[in-house]
Order: structure tokens, then sequence, then C-alpha cells
């Protein structure tokens, strides 16, 4: 150190120092500059997404049952309405039955049955076929309930209903996987719509927002809002064949109206901010405003609100199913399975598991694109946040 | 205030009229009509479209309905039972409904509001992710699956009442029992309003813990208790108001899922069987009282609002008018 000072005093021509003894420091001006590559917005989005766990396993089960229900059908050996068997009335209600997991006692193949002891003999089980696990009494008789190695009962062992067969002999698997599939269109082709219809409409009621044009469109909104949407159903299945599509439309015609709203109050607020202003005094036109400047800053509210439609058009399709409205049996979405095992189980027991298996799927993917959709929200809008 | 109401009222008479006609016109335009039956020769057919005025041209038919409305007239339902006064066939099957909804209702507020504060009280632990399990489970879960394992559980515990049973005084039926017998359709709907419900409540009390009076409160020596029930549950209650009203509409208007499941004859049942048969008016009276409940609902949340939170001006900053 002191060996430098004395060069600079000693002589000023600094070409004569050796290059050595020069070190190279940051200047001020690079330090108060950003080093680091800036991060866009959505690289920021996203990685706040992939920390929030709940989020990323919402999001891997997802992946998980739309790869699946676009497979499985494809892998199975069986038809969608067609029967496992010839023999349609032996392989009607079998049991869920999945190899490994059987041995474990879950999906093993068996049915819990309720006898008394005189029809217990009639059915003639053989030693091995059957294990009596309790009995109790109703209405004053003595009830058996019996354990029944259904596979075993039928000479069927070797085969295997992952998730069992139905009152017509269709195997549960292929049904539940094309009905998952069918479900998740209608709730991606109803968000579509939602969003389509909704940001247009929204869009120019808020760039609008104040004027005439503002205040019959939303009056007109009201109007719609006040309808209730299952006379507008009824009405459109008139007209409309019963179809994935058709369907979609149905629910959208409902669901948009929240997404006009949100995004007309979103526009109202972004309108009168500078760089609208910057951009119309560079002589863009209202389009070029709403497409280039205003859709952009709203994008993320979006993609928030398609997360949380599709599972709404989803449950709106069961609900629908349900009532007895849209789809038919010939191409059955979750909704219409579950319904279906409703009147063919008649509340017995013994069948529950077609329900519960539909509903189950039904219920995890709703689960998880809810999740997913907070998950969203969070990342993209941290001030949407509730806590 | 008088004025600001007075101009609601005129916004909501206008809506509920075009909702009206909007009503009448999509259910007019489709295809078939009440007396579309295999049983009833097209002559027949004729002579009761004439005798019922549904012959005439829309628009005439629209007159004359707008006519009717005006005396408070409903129409009468053709189909369901001939003849009879619409106001009178939908009185009994929404009493019901209301009975129905509003039990649900207050039961799953309770709940609900016991639920959200406890979570809140307890952020991240327990009481908290319960909450929040019960919150999304609310929102992932199909109402008529939530009604299959209710019923499959009563199957196995067999200790509340499965058929519906009408309060009737002639009979000896009261009121009591005929709720009691709704057990199992009111606990089916209170769940999602403790969904809805304790997840708003959760919300609101953590941001009114977060307030600066809640601050003020323990500063002036207030012991917790006091600060919960004196400042923080009243305010946190204000908001709840806003999502209870729609819910209010929707439960005593009906659940078509729950109605049908449990047999319950209710106003949603009957709104969809007169939509089925093309009983015109029954559907209208039927959806105009549930659109003019829902419009009403919404004044008097606006107006609650404003009373129970001075801050929020009805009228707004821009306009004074």
């Amino acid at each position: 150190m002191t060996k430098k000072v004395e060069l600079v005093k000693q002589e000023l021509d600094v070409t004569s120092i050796p290059v050595e003894l020069f070190s190279f420091e940051k200047s001020a001006g690079d330090a108060e500059g950003l080093t680091n590559k800036p991060i866009s917005f959505w690289q920021d989005s996203m990685r706040r997404l992939f920390k929030n766990y709940v989020a990323v396993t919402a999001l891997s089960i997802i992946a998980l049952l739309t790869i699946t229900s676009v497979i499985a059908p494809i892998l199975s050996n069986f038809s969608l309405t067609g029967r496992v068997n010839e023999d349609y009335y032996k392989y009607a209600q079998l049991p869920a039955r999945v190899p490994v997991l059987e041995k474990f006692g879950i999906f093993d193949g068996t049915l819990v049955k309720e006898f008394t002891e005189a029809s217990l003999a009639e059915v003639g089980y053989k030693a091995g076929e059957y294990k009596i696990v309790g009995s109790f009494t109703r209405n004053r008789i003595e009830y058996l309930r019996v354990k029944e190695y259904t596979y075993k009962y039928l000479d069927i062992e070797q085969k295997y209903f992952l998730f069992g067969t139905d009152i017509l002999s269709r195997d549960i698997w292929t049904r539940v996987w094309y009905g998952t599939s069918i479900s998740l269109l209608i709730g991606f082709y109803a968000a579509i719509i939602d969003v389509l219809i909704g940001v247009l409409y929204g869009g120019v009621a808020g760039y609008f927002g104040g004027t005439k044009v503002d205040d019959i469109m939303m009056r007109i909104l009201e109007v719609l809002y006040g309808i209730p949407s299952i006379v507008i159903l009824f009405v459109l299945f008139m007209f409309l064949e019963p179809g994935i599509v058709p369907i979609a439309i149905a629910i959208a015609l409902t669901g948009w109206i929240g997404v006009a709203r949100m995004i007309r109050a979103q526009f109202l607020k972004l309108r009168d901010q500078e760089f609208v202003l910057a951009a119309r005094t560079l002589g863009a036109s209202d389009v070029r405003i709403i497409v280039k400047h205003l859709i952009p800053n709203v994008i993320a509210q979006i993609i928030v609100m398609v997360s949380f439609s599709i599972p709404s058009a989803i449950f709106y399709e069961a609900f629908l199913a349900f009532i007895g409205i849209g789809l038919d049996l010939s191409k059955p979405s979750l909704g219409v399975l579950i319904n279906d095992a409703i009147s063919s189980t008649q509340g017995a027991m013994t069948y529950v598991y077609q329900l519960v298996i539909p509903s189950l799927v039904l219920s995890v993917l709703m689960l998880s694109i809810n999740l997913l959709g907070n998950g969203l929200r969070d990342a993209l809008d941290p001030r949407m946040r509730n806590n | 205030m008088a004025r600001y109401i007075g101009k609601r009222v005129l916004q909501m008479a206008l809506t509920l009229f075009l909702i009206m006609t909007v009503l009448f016109i999509l259910l007019k335009v489709t295809p078939g009509s009440p007396f579309t039956n295999p049983r009833i020769s097209a002559e027949t057919r004729a002579v009761l479209e004439t005798k019922y005025g549904l012959d005439k041209p829309i628009l005439v038919q629209y007159a004359i309905y707008l006519g009717r409305l005006a005396q408070f007239d409903f129409g009468e339902s053709i189909i369901i039972i001939k003849n009879y006064p619409v106001t009178k066939m939908i009185f009994e099957p929404l009493a019901i409904t209301a009975r129905l909804g509003l039990s649900a209702l207050m039961l799953g507020s309770a709940i609900g509001i016991f639920l959200g504060a406890l979570a809140a009280l307890n952020r991240n632990r327990f009481w908290d992710h319960f909450n929040t399990i019960i919150a999304v489970v609310g929102v992932s879960v199909p109402s008529f699956v939530i009604a299959t394992i209710l019923l499959l559980l009563r199957k196995e515990f067999p200790i509340v009442p499965i058929i519906f049973n009408k309060a009737d005084p002639a009979k000896g039926i009261s009121l009591l029992s005929e709720i009691h017998s709704m057990t199992l359709p009111i606990l089916s709907l209170t769940f999602g309003v403790v969904a809805t419900i304790s997840r708003y409540m959760r919300t609101e009390l953590v941001e009114v813990y977060s307030s600066d009076y809640i601050l003020l409160a323990r500063a002036k020596g207030l012991n917790r208790t006091q600060v919960f029930t004196k400042h923080a549950l009243r305010n946190a209650l204000i908001p709840i108001i806003t999502v209870m009203g729609p819910m209010l509409v929707a439960l005593i208007t009906g659940s078509t899922v729950v109605e049908r499941f449990f047999g319950v004859p209710g106003l949603a049942l009957l709104t969809i069987k007169s939509i089925n048969v093309k009983d015109t008016f029954v559907t209208l009276g039927a959806e105009l009282l549930y659109s003019a409940m829902f419009v009403v609902t919404m004044l008097f949340v606006d107006i609650a609002y404003g009373i129970v939170d001075p801050r929020i001006r009805l009228i707004g900053g821009r306009k004074n008018d």
C-alpha cells in the first residue's frame, strides 16, 4: 500500500506503473446499478407459486388426474358402455379389486352383505368364500354381517376390476376416467367462454365507465343476474342438443357475469392512470389501449378467475346432471356417473363403492383446482391474500 | 337517505319489470305447449289452448299478463292443479322451504361465526387449519354427495326421522316436528353455510385485530374478552351481513338438490316441475318471487350496511343527489 502511494507521489506518468500494481474496483456507478438480471413479473410469480407446497401438490394431482383420464380409457380392455363379459348377470356389481392393495385389506374384492341365518344357508357359500364379521338386530330379526369374497365365490379369481363393475356390468375404472376427462373438458371450455365474454363486456363497460354506455351495460347485467339461471338453462336445452360444448355454453352463459364485473372494476381503476393517458396522448386508439395496455394489466386476475371458473363449472355440471338435464349416459361426466350410482345403488351400503369412487375423484379434483387457484391468487396478486 | 332509497326502489322496479319480460319471452318461445300430450288429441288441444288464451300472439299474451300483474293477479296454474291461483299455490311450498332455509341459515351462521372466530383467535394453530379444511371441503364436495353421506350415516345410526312430515295442526303435527323431520336436509344445507360464513368471519376478524382501535383498546387496559366482545366481534360481524343477504335468498327459495334428494315439497321442486310441464304462470310466479326477494334483499343489505357502519356513505362521494 505504501509503495503505491510513494509511486504516485514520485511520478505522475501513469503508463510507467507496472500493470500488476493496479487492482480493479467497482466504480461508484456500478455499485448503485443492478448486478443481477432483473426478474420479470412472471418469473417472480412462478417462483412464489412453486415455493407454495400446497399449490405444487395440487398441481401435481391435477396433472396426474388429467393424464390418467386421457390414458386410462385408451389402455383399458373395456369400452365405455360395453359389458365386461357375455355373462353379464354374473359380472354385475363386482367390488373393486386392485392387485397390490388387496393384500392390505382395501380394494380386496369383498362385499359386506346382510343375511339372516336361513338366507345365508340358502346362498350356499363354500368354506373360505365368506366370513361372518358381525351381527345386529333390526325389527326384532337377527341379521348377520357377512364379508363375501366375491371373486372367489364367482370363480373369477384371476380377474381384476380395479374399481369394480356397475349394475349393468360395465367397468367402473374406464367409466370414471372417461367421466373425469369429460368433466375437465366442460370446465375448461366453460372457463374459456366465461373469460372471453366477460373480458369483452366488462372491458368495454369499464373503459367507458361513468357514461351512458356503462350505465346501460350494467343495468343489462343486473337484469341477467336476477334471472334464475335454471330457467335459461331449461330454455337453452330445448334448442340445443345436449353435448359437451352446449353444456359448456349453457354454464358459461351465467358464469361470465362475475368475470365481467371484476374486469369492469379493474378497468375503471386503470384507465385513469398515467400510462393510459400517455398512450392516448401518443395517439393510440381505444381498441389499442384496451388490448395493449389494459388487458395485460389484468391478466393476473383473469388467470385467477379462470382457476376458480373451472371448478365451479364442473360443479354446476354435476348439479345439472343431478336434476336430470344436460349430458346423457352415452357421454357421462363425473356428475352423471354419481347421479347414476345414486339411483342404481338405492342407498345400499353394500354397493356404496360405486358412488364413493366417482364422488371421491370429483372431490379430489375440485379440491386440487381450488387449492391451485388459491396458490395462483397468492402468487400472482399478493395484495388479494387474505391474512 | 329517503331520496336514495326512492331512487333505488325505482331502479329495482325497472329491473324486476325487465326480468319479468325476459322470463316471459323465454318461457313462451320454447317449443311445445302445456297440452302436448299423446293422450290429448289435436282438436282438444286447440280448444284448450283457445280457452287459456295460448293461441294468441306472444305480445298479446304479454299485454294480458301485464294487465293482470297490475292488479296483483299472478294468474293460475293450468296443469299442476287446474285453475288454482298461483299465489296460493306458491305459498305453501315457500313456507316449507323458508322454514328449512332459515333453520339452516341460523344453525350454519351460528356454527360458522363460532368456528371463524376460533380460527382467527388461534391463527396458524389447530382450529385455524380445521377452519381452512372446512372451507375448502365446503366448496369442493357437491351438496348431493354430502346428502348421500348423511343418508348413509342415518342408515347406520337411525336416530332422526327420514320422511318429511308436514306441519298440520288438524293431524296434530306441530311445526317443531316438521322441522325435526327435516333434520337431514337442514344439515346438508348447513354445511355450505358454515363453510362460507366461517371463512368470511376469520378474514374479517383477522383484519379487525390488526387495526388501530383494537391496539388502543388493549392499551387502555381492556382484557382480551372485553376487546373481543365489545370491539372485535361487532366490527367483524358487519361484512357478514353482505354475505348472509344473498345466502338467505338462495336458501329460502330452495335448494333443488336437497329438496329432490330428501323429498321435501318445497319451492325449488315446484319450479322445476312447472318448467317441465310448461305451467308458465307458476314458473313466472315462482321466479318473479325469487328475483324480487333477491333485489329487495340487496337493497336491505345496502341500507343496513350504511346504518351499522356510518363510514360507508350510500350516496357516494361523487354525486350528492
